[in-house]
């Protein structure tokens, strides 16, 4: 007989996939703390090389916070819009539909998000060159 | 002014104002609603997100109505104990974080789709 676990609310049918799904919320967690982490290094990074060369590292700030913001925000967005579909046609009602929505829910927003650096890049570079200079 | 011009200035206006409004949103609306369920004894919703993702999960059950999610909806984030604690300044916050976050994701689909300049 499955139960629902504490919180999450996740139909689970014993110990061990309770375990399981509480191992793959804590790495999910660690995963997109660890992420952001580096993304955020990098960038950071990259306007410090600016700096250093003695580049527009104003407009490297902004181009760099454009596609920060656009790849978060797309990502999320884009995530919560692929699970809300999901849910419409319930295929997150088992352990393992819910593993796939979540799992699709990344792997969707993880493609938007890295269109949205892309182009939140470029559309910042080109707003900068045309507004500020 | 070109249609290029008013392309990007609605992708930075909408990012600029999806960027404050998830600021303002998180700090004043989510996290009192979070505050609120935790203070019933409950754990905090959507434990997988370590970055602040749930946010937009909170946007969505805070800005449309009820009956549009359903059980399966309520696993992640439960629907009515999230409606008990939402005030209309939290509803106008998460529409406008709603309609600026959609307005640039789809802006910026659109560009990488036509490849637009």
């Amino acid at each position: 007989m499955a139960t629902a676990l504490p919180g999450a609310g996740i139909r689970i049918a014993d110990v061990h996939e309770g375990r399981a799904v509480t191992r793959f919320s804590q790495s999910l967690n660690y995963a997109g703390k660890g992420i952001i982490a580096v993304d955020l290094g990098l960038r950071t990074n990259k306007v410090y090389q600016t700096y250093q060369d003695n580049g527009e590292w104003e407009r490297e700030i902004a181009v760099q916070t454009g596609g920060l913001a656009g790849a978060t925000g797309a990502g999320y967005v884009t995530g919560r819009a692929v699970a809300l579909t999901m849910t419409r046609i319930a295929l997150a009602a088992t352990l393992w539909g819910w593993a796939i929505m979540i799992g699709s829910s990344i792997v969707i927003g993880a493609v938007a998000a890295y269109q949205m650096d892309e182009q939140g890049k470029k559309i910042t570079s080109r707003a900068w060159d045309r507004w500020i200079k | 002014m070109d249609w290029l011009l008013y392309f990007d200035s609605a992708f930075v206006i909408s990012l600029i104002t999806m960027m404050l409004s998830w600021v303002v949103f998180g700090r004043l609306s989510m996290a009192k609603i979070e505050k609120a369920i935790m203070a019933e004894g409950k754990p905090r919703p959507c434990p997988w997100d370590g970055t602040g993702g749930r946010l937009v999960w909170y946007a969505y059950t805070v800005a449309l109505p009820a009956s549009f999610f359903n059980e399966v909806d309520d696993r992640q984030l439960k629907t009515a104990d999230v409606k008990r604690y939402t005030t209309k300044a939290d509803r106008i916050r998460a529409w406008i974080f709603m309609v600026s976050g959609h307005l640039m994701v789809i802006l910026g689909l659109l560009a990488a789709i036509f490849d637009i300049g």
